[in-house]
Order: C-alpha cells, then sequence, then structure tokens
C-alpha cells in the first residue's frame, strides 16, 4: 500500500496524526509532512490506520493507492 | 411560495412541495425560501431548521437586504471551501455587510494574501504548540472551579466558560493582559449578537482597544508572541508590506475565534454531562473515551453556524445557479449534521469511532485555533469530572442562547 497527502488541499486538522503520530507527522506549522512528498509506502502493519485517517480527513486530502 | 426559489434547491416534484409545506408549518418560518439566520425561530429551533433543510432543500434561498444562499450538505460545503477562487472570501464573511464595519483577518481575505498570514501564525497555534500549554490550562480551570466549588453552585458561563478560552488564549500564545479580557468579550460578542444596528460600533470599539494595544507593544521589547509576529507583518507575493490595518484586522480575528466560540462547545458539554449521569460515568471510568467525546461536542455544538463567500462567476451547486456576486453562506452548522456523512446525527454519541464534522471549516481557511479549542474543551471536561462528577441543571433554570452567524449559550446554572 502506498498513499499521498495532497500539498494543497492539506488545511492542518490534523486528524491523521489523531490516529499515528509516529506515522502522520506533522511540520512546523502543523500540517501534514507528507504533503508534496508523492508515493509514500505505508508500514502493513499500518494499512489499517492510513484507510481511517483517508476516511476521516476532513478535506480529502489523503489518498492510499493500494 | 415562490415556485423558482422552490426549484433552486428543491427537487422538482409535488411530493418534495407539499413536504416542504408541512415542514413550513411545523416550524413557523419558510425556511426553504426566506429564511433569515437572525429570526428567533432560528435560534429556538436551530437543529429542526438544519436537519429539515438537510432534508428537503439542499440550499436554501434569503431574501434579507441582497439575499443570499444558504447551502447545507457537507459535500456541496467542502466543494465551496475549497474553492477559493470561485467562492471568494474577500467581500467578507457576513451577508448584507454593514457599512463601516471593520474587517477582521485573514478570514475576510483569499489566498496568496490569506497564506502569508497563516504562514506566520500556523506555527503558535500547531498541536505540539498547544500539548505544551496544557498543564497550565488545567491549572487555570483549577483555579476558576476552586473560587465557585464550595458554594454548590455557579453560573458556567460567566464563572468559566467565558474566561478560560481567554485566558489559555490570552496568556499562552497572544500575550495580551487578561484584564483585556472584559472590555474585549463585551464588545465582541455584542458585536456578534447583540442588537444589529449597535454591532458595528461594537465591533469598532474592539478595534480602538486592540489598536492602542497594538501601539502600546510597538514600543516594548518583543516577547515572542502571536502579537511579535502580527507587529513584525508579512510582505505578500505582491511586494507590498501588509499595512497597520491588516496588522490590526489579523489581532482582531485571533480575538474573536479564540473568545467568541469555544465557550459554546464547553458550556454545551457540561449541559449535556449534567443530564446524563451515565455519560459523565463512561468518561470517568474509560478516560481514553475523552478524545472521541471532545469531537462528538464539537460535532453536535458548532457554535460557528455559517461564514459567507461571494460568488466570483456563475457555477452550478446542487441544481441551483449561484450566479456571478451572489452571496453564499457555508451552514457548517448543517454540514456536521448530514446524514449523508454521519450516522444518526441527531444522536450525541461519545463513542464514534470517527467523528465527521465540518465545525472548523475545510479549505484555506480551517480554523487556526482548532487545536486550542480541543484542548480547552478536553481540559475543562477533564478537571471539572475530578472535582465535581456529580452535579445537574439547577431546577427552574435552563440555558438560554443567542444567534446569528454565531451560536452563544448565555447562560448554564449548574448545582451540586
Amino acid at each position: 500500500m502506498k498513499l499521498k497527502v495532497d500539498e494543497v488541499l492539506c488545511s492542518g486538522h490534523a486528524r491523521c496524526w489523531t490516529i499515528s503520530r509516529k506515522f502522520f507527522t506533522l511540520d512546523g506549522d502543523g500540517y501534514s509532512a507528507m504533503r508534496g512528498q508523492g508515493l509514500l509506502d505505508v508500514p502493513s502493519e499500518l494499512e489499517e490506520a492510513a484507510r481511517k485517517a483517508e476516511a476521516k480527513c476532513p478535506e480529502k486530502a489523503i489518498q492510499i493507492v493500494e | 411560495m415562490k415556485k423558482e426559489a422552490t426549484s433552486a434547491g428543491a427537487l422538482d416534484s409535488q411530493n418534495v412541495d407539499s413536504d416542504m409545506a408541512r415542514s413550513i408549518e411545523k416550524l413557523g418560518h419558510d425556511v426553504f425560501n426566506d429564511f433569515d439566520f437572525n429570526n428567533p425561530v432560528f435560534n429556538d429551533r436551530i437543529n429542526d431548521v438544519l436537519d429539515e433543510q438537510l432534508r428537503i432543500c439542499p440550499i436554501a434561498r434569503s431574501n434579507v437586504g441582497t439575499g443570499y444562499w444558504w447551502v447545507t450538505r457537507n459535500e456541496d460545503i467542502k466543494r465551496i471551501g475549497q474553492d477559493w477562487r470561485t467562492f471568494s472570501s474577500a467581500q467578507g464573511y457576513q451577508p448584507n455587510r454593514q457599512e463601516g464595519m471593520p474587517w477582521i483577518y485573514p478570514v475576510e481575505m483569499d489566498p496568496p494574501y490569506q497564506t502569508a498570514w497563516r504562514r506566520v501564525l500556523n506555527p503558535h497555534l500547531t498541536p505540539a504548540v498547544v500539548e505544551s500549554f496544557m498543564p497550565a490550562i488545567r491549572d487555570d480551570v483549577n483555579e476558576l472551579i476552586d473560587r465557585f466549588i464550595d458554594k454548590g453552585e455557579c453560573e458556567f458561563i460567566s464563572e468559566l466558560g467565558v474566561i478560560l478560552p481567554g485566558w489559555a488564549f490570552f496568556k499562552n500564545s497572544l500575550g495580551l493582559s487578561v484584564d483585556m479580557l472584559d472590555e474585549l468579550v463585551t464588545t465582541m460578542e455584542a458585536s456578534l449578537f447583540g442588537p444589529i444596528d449597535e454591532r458595528v460600533d461594537q465591533l469598532k470599539r474592539s478595534f480602538v482597544f486592540l489598536d492602542d494595544y497594538l501601539k502600546q507593544r510597538e514600543k516594548e521589547p518583543p516577547r515572542g508572541d502571536m502579537i511579535d509576529t502580527i507587529l513584525a507583518g508579512v510582505t505578500y507575493p505582491d511586494g507590498t508590506e501588509a499595512p497597520w490595518d491588516h496588522k490590526l484586522g489579523i489581532a482582531a480575528d485571533l480575538t474573536i475565534g479564540g473568545i467568541g466560540t469555544t465557550t459554546y462547545v464547553m458550556g454545551s458539554a457540561l449541559h449535556y454531562l449534567a443530564e446524563h449521569p451515565e455519560a459523565r460515568k463512561q468518561l470517568i471510568e474509560n478516560p481514553a473515551l475523552m478524545p472521541s467525546a471532545v469531537e462528538e461536542f464539537i460535532r453536535a455544538f458548532p457554535p460557528v453556524i455559517g461564514l459567507g463567500r461571494v460568488c466570483m462567476k456563475d457555477t452550478e451547486v446542487a441544481g441551483t445557479l449561484i450566479k456571478e456576486g451572489d452571496f453564499t453562506v457555508l451552514a457548517y452548522g448543517a454540514a456536521s449534521r448530514d446524514p449523508r456523512v454521519v450516522e444518526n446525527p441527531q444522536e450525541i454519541d461519545l463513542t464514534r469511532d470517527s467523528v465527521v464534522h465540518a465545525t472548523f471549516g475545510v479549505g484555506p481557511h480551517r480554523c487556526i485555533g482548532s487545536h486550542m479549542a480541543r484542548a480547552n474543551i478536553s481540559c475543562t471536561i477533564e478537571e471539572w469530572l475530578k472535582r465535581i462528577p456529580d452535579f445537574s441543571v439547577k431546577p427552574g433554570t435552563e440555558p438560554s442562547y443567542e444567534t446569528s452567524q454565531l451560536r452563544q449559550m448565555v447562560d448554564l446554572h449548574l448545582v451540586w
């Protein structure tokens, strides 16, 4: 599984961060540190967390690519 | 009722028209074709109104003044909130904006100007920074509780609800002194909820107050707080430096956002807990539930009901043609109750696994204070339940509210 975080859509709700602080890290602005970084690998133990985060993001900024 | 206005939002069918007619009769106000957020029916029956609009009429119409559209569905609000090029904030968040109403920024700006300010302001209110304030916020909650716990009763709003967010924000981020809180709360609340013909003057008074403060701070050494950041200003992408009135507008926006809103969620949460002993027990026995409970309170009790945009080019939304120049209000309070995205939205369920709401908005203007709000609410509930686990609404009293584009709880009498 891979995912990407849209740089424009991410507006710093940080709902993904509440699901997994270690994986969905935030930058100094409190926005996703993954935004605009292209496709990133999702470790298998975090696949469920990734799906939750995708569903929970109010901006639909997270996109999973299976 | 006007057929054109009806078909603007609703499906064209007999069934919907008669459903709408029944709804209008029940509510005593045509909330589909002749809506007015200042109408007392909206204040008294806000959830009934929003739920009916969501059910029957995706885009309601107001004819107040020059008129506005009132968008309720979560999906449409997300689309509009994200599409700032088509739906601009630069003419303000209020329909029928009164002459002389001061501008608050960056809420009433578009990218890239809004972006320039968010870039320097965001770092002061990140989740990590806010977390570092939480011990101090807990101390403040306890100090406020200390003042009334032995009386066995309190008026929650004036004795804690209105004070705590101000203290938390002023002391930790904004660098305003807490004895400015009274004056700012009074004038800002009056500018939001008071008599309509006084709202401009009240906001101007807040601005005079903040202007004096900013000028005084300019003469002092920096403290590293948001006021310093505001005074340092920004250079916009067009090369211009932010003028003084932009800086003043920033200070005003942060203050209004900080003190006009969180109180409502806190009061509503305490009211709910006062009336639901089993919910109190749940939260006391299972502290891990607090984040989802706080998020559910935020969903169920949105203090910002709707903020506006002006349409920049003819656009169709949910079957309605919104024309260039049309004022369009995003009813965030409705989006959080949309059954299309929330299961059983009328139920308050503190254990919801995934709370979906639009209380903090969507798009570039996502509430900058959202993490601070969450911290204030969770610290208040946690510390209150430790000190006063059993409490109820004072017999013979019930909370009262005021509603415009925002909503506030006026008072809440609790006893233990």
